[in-house]
């Protein structure tokens, strides 16, 4: 190489040949920072975007990760360490340390490839056999969680106190994702938060406080009920609107009503198509309409184990279908595939899995909808594939348990025993085996 | 064998200086080169083993090359640990603007791929020998001296494009690139 060329090079270093010139302190943060993250044990990874060639010594092709010790927490089922090269499938795997401390009533979201756990209230949620009202203190800070590094970052706090409505139990969140930004709703008033950015912004707030929130392919939708139980809904259309300064993003709600008078109502959203669940004195009625006009209305009979059951659909997208899925029938989990409006069903387990706590009443459970199956009675089933997923045990107490679905995996943080003698600070993910067994 | 916080406390105090000029010299803004520095340095703590002990630099260069390009596609973490960094960084001096006489030479480095620009960053602003290069770009030693090879070929072909003929002063320029070429 042309050494003047090279020196002529030098010239347009923008740091002029010379390192930058910054505070030690800023540097020790650095190294104690990092040095504060643990170092995973026991798992062989395949290195698949570090690869070092050292022109003397070989090919380095996989890195070994040691996992922390864990027998201090009270779990179960955490697996011992796998030599698989490709990160462990069908076994729950505990994660990065997480910056957030034990939690419940989280606010979770999957956006771009990333969990994110925020708020909730501190320490562990009331137990359920005790007589007392909820305690810990609302929070606001946040985390990222990517499951493709094990890596945590922490994100901007939010701007109010971010509980996760009703907590798992109920199937009615009041956040959701349109258009990979987190929407939160409390009371009326609607932030956003736009990861790409790291920004909470105000949203347009809504007329009344609505009673679940839903995301569409589109659209959100917000539904409302009034003292006589009337239903109602609003539907969120991005961009449209004045743009106003130091606002974030611009948009409008459309109101709609539905005047379906009912003592019990579910509602969930598939592309934009609306499927409401109605349980009256005659039994449960299923209306699917166009969630951006309300027209197009479609009335469905109601498989007999259904009709007197509670109505709350979970939305669920399998490779090629979309379901609107019934856990909890009589005896059996219905499934209504939007594309032909038929129904399926299957017998409910006869023992709690996985993804369900144990409590007085009524039983709670996780509706997970990772890779295309659902958690019926705590096991996840691909309705698609009529088959069932072997799940571990959870590795963390059940209680108080934060527990979100992603793309192809599962993250469980924290949770307290029954007696909260003691409290999870630990994370695991699970990457749930496929679909293929007949049983659960 | 000594606890991994002392062989990468060691690593990070021989090398944060070279990385954090690496991550200033390829953003933007230079108080984003601070989580740059942070991701890479988790990575390392992480996989302390597979560092190679004689190219640690490139391995972390090589490391900080992809975290650069996830950013750029859009994923960004922000560290709490940096905050101290970031404010550091973002009270750093202006960059100096060139003088005329540098701007065909910028421009002509402009016109490069991305990957012959890092070949020639890696060699002339971070001072990596051939085999050094090759750790952070993954590929073999030879195959830095054929890209390197061609790289310079193309710089001193755009050079030549970009400088006006007939100019004093600049035929010996030309005369002296034309000569470097044949040799």
């Amino acid at each position: 190489m042309n050494p003047d060329l090279i020196e002529e090079l030098k010239a347009l270093d923008p740091l002029g040949g010379r390192r930058p010139e910054v505070e030690r302190g800023a540097i020790d943060d650095v190294l104690e920072g990092v040095l504060r993250t643990p170092r995973p044990l026991g798992r062989v990874r395949t290195a698949r975007w570090i690869g070092a060639v050292v022109a003397a010594a070989a090919v380095i092709t996989a890195a070994v990760l040691v996992w922390p010790d864990n027998t201090a927490q009270r779990v179960t089922a955490v697996p011992a360490a796998s030599p698989s090269p490709a990160p462990a499938v069908g076994t729950w795997a505990r994660t990065a340390r997480s910056p957030l401390s034990p939690r419940h009533y989280s606010v979770t979201a999957w956006i771009g490839g990333a969990y994110y756990l925020i708020g909730g209230l501190a320490g562990a949620p009331c137990p359920a056999s005790a007589d007392c009202v909820e305690q810990g203190s609302p929070l606001r800070d946040g985390a990222r969680y990517d499951p493709a590094t094990d890596t945590w970052a922490r994100i901007a706090s939010a701007p109010t106190d971010m509980i996760h409505a009703l907590g798992p139990a109920n199937p009615y969140p009041l956040d959701a994702v349109l258009d990979n930004k987190l929407y939160v709703v409390s009371g009326t008033s609607m932030v956003v938060y736009d990861p790409a950015s790291d920004l909470w912004l105000d949203a347009p707030a809504l007329d009344a406080a609505p009673v679940s929130l839903h995301a569409g392919a589109k659209t959100l939708v917000a539904l409302f009920a009034d003292a006589t139980k009337t239903l109602s809904y609003a539907h969120f259309e991005p961009g449209r609107g004045r743009i106003e300064p130091g606002r974030g993003p611009v948009g409008m709600w459309l109101y709609h009503d539905l005047v379906s008078p009912s003592s019990l109502h579910g509602v969930t959203v598939l592309g934009d198509e609306l499927v409401v669940s109605n349980l009256t004195a005659d039994g449960m009625t299923i209306t699917i309409m166009d969630a951006l006009t309300s027209r197009g209305r479609t009335t469905l009979a109601v498989p007999a184990g259904l009709r007197q059951q509670r109505p709350a659909p979970v939305a669920l997208v399998t490779g090629g279908e979309a379901w609107a899925v019934f856990p909890r029938g009589d005896t059996s989990a219905w499934f209504l595939r939007l594309s032909d409006r038929t129904w399926s069903s299957v017998k409910l387990p006869d023992t709690p899995g996985t993804f369900v706590a144990q409590a007085v009443n009524p039983v709670l459970s996780w509706y997970v909808t990772p890779s295309g199956m659902v958690a019926i009675n705590g096991h996840l089933y691909d309705p698609e594939k009529r088959r069932w997923s072997l799940t571990p045990a959870l590795p963390v107490p059940a209680e108080g348990a934060v527990i979100a679905s992603g793309e192809g995996s599962v993250l469980a943080c924290f949770g307290s025993d029954a007696e909260h003698s003691s409290q999870n600070d630990a994370c695991y993910l699970l990457r749930p085996s496929p679909a293929t067994s007949r049983t659960p | 064998m000594p606890p991994a916080s002392e062989g990468f406390t060691g690593l990070f105090e021989r090398t944060h200086g070279a990385l954090l000029a690496y991550a200033v010299r390829r953003v933007a803004d230079p108080a984003d080169a601070a989580d740059v520095v942070a991701d890479t340095f988790l990575i390392a703590w992480r996989r302390l083993e597979a560092i190679p002990v004689d190219a640690e630099r490139a391995w972390l260069f090589g490391v900080a090359r992809r975290v650069l390009a996830n950013r750029n596609r859009g994923t960004r973490r922000r560290h709490a640990m940096v905050d101290r960094l970031r404010e550091s960084l973002a009270t750093l001096p202006g960059r100096e603007p060139l003088g005329s006489e540098r701007l065909p030479l910028a421009e002509a480095l402009d016109r490069l791929s991305e990957r012959d620009r890092e070949l020639l960053r890696l060699l002339a602003w971070e001072e990596l020998s051939h085999e050094e290069i090759a750790v952070a770009l993954g590929i073999s030693a030879g195959a830095v001296r054929v890209r390197l090879h061609r790289a310079r070929q193309r710089l001193q072909a755009a050079l030549v494009d970009l400088t006006p003929p007939g100019r004093a002063g600049d035929a010996t320029r030309a005369d002296h690139l034309q000569a470097g070429r044949t040799r």
